[in-house]
């Protein structure tokens, strides 16, 4: 009569250890059937990004030396940006004009470099800036943004000895993420 | 009474309590000893059980808005069961379809596209059988007005035993 409690006790273990081993089991000592699951994340990261329009060029319009009046007109572009991640430290966009108050036109044809009679001083000006530095963007708007930016021609600078002709320059707006 | 029935039925006497509860007895009838024999039976249920491996989570990437290519990442797990003719177990996941994830320390959402291999259990084999989650975020999805940050969500894949 001994080996058959052995057995027995046998088999419990032997059932027990299964159990224990696996995450759905079936239960030996209740016969009840039990269900298991298993979690997986998914998971995505969203960057920060910005759409910069290209602004249009400015053209000014045919100064003469024996004006008076200074001569002005401006462009627009607008920036349209996702909000940043909300945690942690972050600091704004810069959105920036190089040069950012004057710039210097130089006559189309002349010699290189040069000379001083071929280069004209134009004035500019952003709007809206920020108070710091650069336009003033709003972080927390997903709306397209406005930007405008002027340049003025000093009558001053239409002398006598400016040959006539198209004088150019280049303005660059950017935007640095600053992580 | 003589001496041999005298010792006869003390004999009687003595064994008949034997004979009750044991199963080895002594047949007054026919005053011969005989050998005899009781059997039972020794039962063990082996039940379907499995094991479920967990899959790896999904990391579908950084993505922009202001871009046009979707990300389609997948994961693998494995179901090893035993064979049996009853209690088959059935594979599910779930969310089906699609899953939204949300943003962390916020409440903006992503819905990801959720993709699985045939969740079908092989109940002959006893071989770990795989299986496959696929999740796509379409671009579409990802608009300007979604802060930059992490979205997740959790998809939970089960084993069940049929009543």
């Amino acid at each position: 009569m001994r080996p058959w409690p052995l057995v027995l006790l046998g088999l419990v273990l032997s059932a027990a250890s299964v159990a224990g081993a696996g995450t759905a089991t079936l239960d030996p000592s209740t016969n009840a059937k039990t269900s298991t699951s298993e979690q997986s994340e998914v998971s995505v990261t969203v960057g920060r990004a910005c759409i910069l329009s290209k602004p249009a060029d400015i053209l000014l319009s045919t100064a003469y030396w024996t004006s008076t009046a200074d001569i002005v007109n401006t462009t627009s572009f607008t920036m349209q940006c996702n909000e940043p991640n909300s945690t942690g430290f972050f600091a704004g966009l810069d959105l920036s004009m190089s040069p950012n108050d004057t710039l210097t036109l130089v006559r189309v044809g002349a010699p290189d470099p040069a000379g001083d009679d071929d280069q004209l001083t134009v004035n500019l000006t952003g709007s809206p800036l920020n108070t710091d530095f650069g336009f003033d963007f709003d972080e927390t708007n997903t709306a397209p943004q406005t930007f405008t930016v002027t340049a003025t021609l000093p009558a001053a600078q239409i002398t006598g000895n400016k040959p006539a002709g198209t004088y150019q320059g280049t303005v660059t707006i950017a935007i640095d993420f600053p992580f | 009474m003589n001496k041999t029935c005298a010792a006869l039925l003390s004999l009687f006497v003595f064994s008949s309590p034997l004979a009750s509860a044991g199963t080895a007895t002594f047949d007054p009838s026919t005053s011969a000893a005989t050998p005899t024999s009781e059997s039972f039976m020794v039962q063990a249920t082996i039940g379907r059980a499995c094991v479920l491996s967990k899959p790896a989570d999904i990391d579908l990437g950084t993505l922009y808005w202001t871009g046009t290519s979707s990300s389609t990442k997948s994961t693998d797990f494995t179901v090893q069961c035993n064979v049996g003719t009853s209690g088959n177990p059935t594979l599910s996941v779930l969310p089906s379809g699609s899953l939204a994830l949300t943003r962390t320390n916020g409440t903006e959402q992503v819905t990801v596209n959720l993709e699985t291999s045939n969740l079908s259990i092989d109940n002959t084999v006893s071989t770990a059988q795989s299986f496959s989650i696929s999740a796509t975020l379409p671009a579409t999805q990802v608009t300007v007005d979604k802060p930059a940050g992490t979205y997740t969500g959790t998809v939970t894949v089960s084993v069940d035993f049929a009543p």
